[in-house]
């Protein structure tokens, strides 16, 4: 068996993969850092295109009720109450100035306290009003919680797909990692020695040594899982040192580890794990399947 | 010329031997087939609920809302335009409803939210009225057309997004409109692209893979090698054409010869910028954007040719030469709207309707702009072709040139 790990490894290494892999890890590293850099700058102006849109919405609102209040034709009682209920707009729409400074200034403790202000007070309005101005309730009490946690514990406001603070980085990439179709994707890759083997007058050599071909598959199967590990880890080794070097947050500050992924409950390292346990078992039963596919066809086509 | 064509028999002879590329064809026009079937139960079985869902909502005549049920059971043109008046009591009536037509249903999810959807209605008036302009029939069973890019989920709470997505779907059960549903779909585009790759991608690989005569056995052939790269290029545009094209279109004829045609001038959703000053909605007539994006894929189909002939000449295996192209396939699902980024192109429905352009804000992700930027990215990709073939030729000569002063002294 370890002849047969070592003739594996000597054909790995002389197939070019020893240094294609690395090369192959920081390529791919590096285009998702580049579209991770786009999107992050694609999402501020996202947050800004929102907090506009809501901003021309109390704008028209607070115009309404301006117009009422100057209009002689309105009793006093219509008056009183658009002036009461511009009361409770305005602060809204100074949060939302708020907001869009802090998106300007790019400073995630005032966007996130504008937010809650906004929320809040957006709330109070369509309680007294039995109206939804903006948003649904549900999603702002969401949002208005887990912003109060982030403030109080000072992590990063971050866009859950692209972001290019390490941690947020490395997750966003594992979980692509994780996917099946990328892990089917790194099978195919990983299975190119063997395949060429399999394939060609190799396959006939194999056959006429001693060592059975089971060994053969199982050496196979050790180098590829390990080749797989390898990949992993050194695209999450250069994606963390592209993060420290050329990361940028969407705002300002960084998110640690120990911070909660929004919308999972559970915090960055731990999805992160998750997401490198995941790709594993992904990879190790598909490429046991590969090995059986290909050598049954094998077999079946030198039958024919 | 009898000699090409001679050459192209030859290949086209090798690579039946290869690929049945008829039978891949035929078996994902099948595929493609039974997604219509699917489209077309799912569309009944949707019908039929909402029957039952209305009953429930309306057991009694005299109950208001009730004559969404009465047109719904009547015909489909009753439902139809029971639909266009509801929508319009929303938009230009400002909420002022009849008995008859009180201006909410169901599924017409208005004034939950304040404006939550009013985009989505003006969109979905706007097209109806188009419609009846144009005596163009809508889908059935009709439903708001909702844009989620442009906005219109955004008031609404994650439980209510998802109930009005599913309580909004639009059936494509016609010919073109079927073609429109794969078109949309980035996975459906790359899916084909794949199936072309895995069967074209190592065709010139192979022949160029170390150890491999028959480059050279064709060169003594007489066929020289921009010649057997010019012949490689054709054979693998053809197997890409005959993978995605031709299931796309087989598909298309026979279900409109059995379902029809539907209508050409349907309206599609788009952001278009005709004076030049900042992007707004408008309406792309159907068959606009099948062209649009019909061309659009061609051209892609062109370029990942291009990209395997390359890599061909740089990996010399057929193996890494279809992993590395599928692979750039794949990276284009991950990849967002970057301008002058081919991988950006493969998002045929966000270029064609200009979603992409919105997104990025940028002019240069304009459908006409995409077309010339794709076109000098497959002629950079020729040229580096022309370069490679040349290099590799002018390294071929120095060696024989090389060899033979090695030979001359020995043979005096």
């Amino acid at each position: 068996m370890r002849t047969l790990i070592g003739f594996e490894w000597r054909r790995l290494h002389r197939s070019g993969f020893a240094w294609g892999l690395p090369v192959l890890a920081i390529v791919l590293v590096g285009l998702f850092f580049w579209f991770s850099q786009v999107g992050v700058d694609q999402y501020r102006q996202e947050l800004l295109n929102h907090i506009q849109s809501n901003d021309e919405i109390l704008s028209q609102l607070i115009g309404g009720y301006r117009q009422t209040i100057a209009d002689d034709l309105e009793t006093a009682d219509r008056k009183a109450e658009a002036k009461k209920d511009m009361a409770l707009a305005v602060p809204i729409g100074d949060a939302l100035d708020a907001q869009q400074q802090a998106v300007e200034d790019r400073s995630t403790p005032r966007y996130l306290r504008a937010v809650i202000a906004a929320n809040t007070r957006t709330i109070a309005f369509d309680n007294a009003l039995h109206r939804v101005l903006l948003q649904d309730h549900h999603t702002l009490t969401a949002q208005t919680k887990l912003y109060q946690t982030m403030l109080a514990r000072g992590w990063a406001l971050e866009d859950t797909h692209y972001t290019t603070q390490p941690v947020g980085f490395l997750v966003s990439w594992q979980s692509w990692l994780a996917q099946p179709l990328a892990v089917l994707l790194g099978v195919a890759l990983l299975s190119t020695t063997w395949v060429t083997a399999l394939f060609t007058n190799n396959a006939d050599l194999m056959a006429t040594t001693v060592q059975p071909w089971r060994r053969w598959a199982l050496a196979n199967w050790f180098w590829a899982v390990l080749s797989w590990l390898a990949f992993l880890t050194l695209s999450n080794a250069a994606g963390w040192l592209a993060g420290q070097w050329l990361g940028t947050p969407l705002l300002s500050g960084t998110t640690p580890w120990h911070a909660i992924v929004p919308g999972t409950g559970q915090s960055y390292w731990i999805v992160w794990v998750q997401e490198i346990g995941i790709s594993l078992l992904w990879f190790i039963p598909m490429y046991g399947i590969l090995l059986l596919v290909t050598t049954y066809a094998e077999k079946w086509g030198r039958q024919r | 010329m009898r000699k090409i064509m001679t050459f192209i028999r030859f290949e086209f002879l090798k690579r039946r031997r290869v690929w049945p590329v008829g039978i891949v064809a035929l078996l994902i026009t099948i595929s493609l087939a039974v997604g219509f079937g699917v489209q077309k139960h799912n569309q009944s079985v949707f019908v039929q609920d909402y029957s039952t869902q209305l009953k429930k909502r309306y057991p009694n005549e005299n109950s208001l809302g009730r004559s969404e049920l009465t047109s719904f059971q009547k015909s489909e043109a009753a439902y139809h335009d029971w639909f266009f008046k509801s929508v319009a009591v929303n938009v230009v009536l400002n909420g002022q409803g009849t008995r008859e037509i009180p201006g909410f249903g169901v599924r017409l999810y208005a004034r939950t939210a304040s404006g939550a959807l009013s985009d989505a209605f003006a969109r979905t008036y706007d097209q109806y009225r188009y419609m009846r302009q144009k005596n163009i029939t809508p889908m059935f069973p009709d439903s708001l057309v909702i844009v989620p890019v442009a906005g219109d989920l955004d008031k609404l709470s994650d439980t209510d997004k998802q109930w009005v997505m599913r309580n909004n779907p639009h059936f494509y059960v016609q010919a073109l409109p079927f073609l429109w549903s794969l078109l949309q779909s980035n996975g459906v585009v790359a899916l084909l692209l794949a199936f072309g790759v895995l069967l074209s991608g190592g065709q010139l690989a192979k022949e160029l893979a170390h150890k491999r005569a028959h480059s050279h056995w064709l060169t003594l052939q007489d066929e020289p090698f921009p010649a057997q790269v010019g012949i490689q290029f054709g054979m693998m545009l053809t197997t890409m054409i005959q993978v995605v094209f031709v299931p796309l279109l087989a598909v298309t004829l026979g279900i409109g010869l059995l379902f029809g045609f539907g209508d050409g001038r349907y309206p599609v959703f788009s952001y278009q910028n005709p004076d030049g000053f900042g992007s707004k909605e408008a309406i792309m007539p159907l068959s606009q954007y099948l062209t649009n994006t019909l061309s659009l894929l061609f051209l892609l189909t062109v370029f990942l040719t291009l990209v395997m002939i390359i890599l061909s000449m740089l990996l010399r295996n057929g193996w890494l030469t279809i992993l590395g192209t599928i692979l750039v396939v794949g990276l284009s699902l991950i990849t967002p709207p970057i301008p002058g980024l081919p991988l950006t192109y493969f998002h045929l429905n966000d270029i064609v309707t200009g979603i992409a352009q919105e997104q990025a804000g940028s002019d240069a992700l304009q459908a006409p702009a995409v077309f010339i930027n794709l076109g000098w990215w497959c002629v950079g990709l020729l040229l580096l072709i022309i370069l490679i073939t040349e290099w590799r030729r002018i390294v071929h000569r120095l060696q024989r040139i090389h060899l033979a002063s090695q030979k001359s002294p020995a043979s005096l």
